[in-house]
């Protein structure tokens, strides 16, 4: 039986601290797996210099000695970032044995100019603007995920799935994001209706009406019992990989900072308990 | 930057229905949309009508109609709300107050940055109406206005008027510097100045010239920077006609000259009679005046 895992975002945690020092507070509070946040990285960090991999490689020796795999991370920028970074990230996520990395789909039509693509450009575009991240990933043995957003098509599990079937690759796939869904009004039986199952999560809580709070779950109007009787009915075999950020980010203390990260811990357990009682 | 070009579609809306509404617009080119509120349907009291439904399923019907905007690329910048001004009747302006609370919501389930209100008008009252009580309704309904707009996360605006038709003077709003005075009392207000903003109405604008307002151009370099949203439309000063930019009697260069002074950088969104040339012509009068709008922008700004 697989079984899932809880895994954290590493952007829980302050941004101005590094990557090792973030990973062993969180093996302190008890988290064993970790989403690298590559798009926290300041332009100043190790991951930009040039001895990156010898920075990723001592990252994966310090992990290991702490008992922690980083097994998911998210990107920089959207499908469009044809920068150095982007195909760094792939060679990164090799070193550290990471599976999965959330691109964002392209949802406009340029960064100052905020026009929404419609349907048949947001696929062609995103098709388009895929595939070669997705190539340059497989060869580090990296599966790229899109993402529901909170904008334009990008909003609508539905079209997400198109996305996925129009690129038709076993390295590509989409993470579903509940908070994102549930602030635009997208109910998260949506998950539904996409016709790929989603690899990934982003689990967060919000209040709906556009609020993208990245709350702790229960913390916001999802039901969350619902959604894991949901998730036992689709097919999904990836893990529970949480993205509350906002509150350990806003603590004002650092103790205050780890009783948030712990609550988190535990609120994720109490999931994964009442997703295995399920039948 | 391209700038973008939106279109009120109150009247597509009442003639072909919400849905084929925003899809027209995007067919013709819209960028953007006002959205408009419809009474009787946005009205809480009707019992048939959307807004006495729950929150739930009100969320619902607007939710259907924000994916069909994405699925079409077009955004919903903005929206109209409900009804006139308050007309000092407790239960009326409560009821108003009520809907434009559900005005407030839809608008930021449709994506809607704005939500465009009328101040209290002189034609709901007599021509020489009392001066203090059109500023404490204008100042109470905004207020409340703004109190829902805050809750939700958007903005309302406060429109600029014109003449009271029905009187043959100007509206009590009409007169510039009331109308500034009555938008400078919600700035004032820490708790609600950052949800609130100013539409100009050009049209209306015009109007009011008859009375010895300022020109249309004038009033947007009078309210300078608060100038976030526009209704963009024509006449002959004399009647509200809704008219195509440039064919009627408005500085077109004038308006462009005075949004650049006050760094406006929103739409260029237009309110139109789209019954000028009669009723079968709705949808070609809105893609002449798409037309139109994007050939005065390219004269002056290039082919963006």
């Amino acid at each position: 039986m697989i079984m899932m895992k809880t895994v954290t975002t590493t952007a829980v945690l302050p941004y101005d601290r590094s990557a090792e020092a973030v990973m062993r507070e969180l093996a302190l509070v008890g988290y064993k797996y970790l989403d690298l946040a590559f798009d926290t990285f300041a332009s100043d960090t190790p991951f930009y210099g040039e001895n990156w991999e010898e920075w990723a490689r001592n990252l994966k020796k310090a992990a290991d000695e702490c008992g922690v795999s980083y097994t998911h991370s998210h990107a920089p920028g959207d499908a469009s970032n044809r920068s150095e970074a982007i195909f760094r990230c792939f060679k990164v996520c090799e070193i550290l044995g990471i599976r999965y990395i959330v691109v964002h789909p392209i949802f406009k039509n340029s960064e100052n100019n905020i026009i929404y693509i419609n349907k048949d450009e947001f696929l062609e575009l995103n098709v388009k603007a895929v595939l070669p991240l997705v190539k340059a990933a497989e060869a580090h043995g990296v599966t790229v995920l899109t993402e529901n957003l909170l904008w334009g098509c990008s909003l609508y599990p539905e079209i997400i799935g198109e996305l996925v079937d129009a690129v038709d690759s076993k390295s590509f796939g989409w993470c579903f994001d509940t908070g994102h869904a549930n602030a635009c009004g997208i109910s998260i039986e949506d998950v539904k209706k996409s016709s790929a199952v989603p690899l990934s999560l982003h689990v967060q809580d919000n209040h709906g009406l556009f609020r993208d709070e990245h709350l702790l779950p229960g913390d916001g109007n999802i039901d969350w019992q619902h959604f894991m009787r949901l998730l036992k009915d689709t097919d999904y075999k990836g893990d529970l990989v949480l993205e509350a950020h906002h509150q350990s980010l806003e603590a004002k203390t650092e103790s205050e900072r780890t009783n948030i990260l712990s609550d988190l811990l535990n609120r994720a357990g109490n999931m994964l308990n009442y997703y295995s009682l399920l039948k | 930057m391209k700038r973008k070009i939106g279109l009120s579609t109150i009247e597509l809306q009442s003639e072909y229905g919400d849905r084929r509404a925003i899809e027209i617009a995007a067919e013709l080119g819209y960028d953007t949309i006002d959205f408009g509120f419809i009474t009787p349907k946005c009205d809480y009291r009707k019992s048939d009508s959307l807004y006495s439904k729950s929150d739930d399923e009100i969320i619902s019907y607007y939710t259907e109609l924000k994916k069909l905007a994405d699925e079409k690329g077009i955004i919903i910048n903005q929206t109209h709300g409900v009804g006139g001004g308050f007309v000092n009747k407790p239960e009326e302006d409560a009821a108003l107050i009520a809907n434009n609370r559900i005005d407030c919501m839809a608008s930021k389930v449709l994506g809607a940055e704005t939500c465009v209100v009328h101040n209290p008008t002189t034609m709901s009252f007599t021509p020489d109406v009392d001066p203090e009580l059109m500023r404490k309704l204008s100042y109470d309904m905004l207020k409340g206005m703004v109190q829902n707009a805050k809750k939700y996360g958007i903005k309302i605006a406060s429109e600029t008027f014109g003449d009271a038709v029905c009187f043959d003077c100007v509206d009590f709003f009409g007169d510039i510097n009331e109308f500034e005075m009555s938008c400078n009392k919600i700035f004032a207000e820490p708790e609600l100045k950052d949800n609130f903003t100013v539409c100009i109405d050009t049209g209306h604008s015009n109007k009011a010239m008859r009375f010895g307002n300022p020109k249309p151009g004038d009033v947007i370099r009078r309210m300078g920077k608060n100038v976030t949203v526009l209704h963009l439309h024509d006449n002959d000063t004399f009647t509200d006609q809704h008219k195509i930019p440039t064919t009627g009697c408005i500085d077109w260069q004038d308006i462009f000259s005075a949004l650049e002074e006050v760094d406006f950088d929103g739409v260029y969104n237009m309110e139109l009679n789209l019954h000028t040339f009669g009723d079968n012509f709705l949808i070609e009068t809105a893609e002449f005046a798409h037309k139109v709008m994007r050939k005065l922008l390219c004269d002056r700004y290039g082919n963006e």
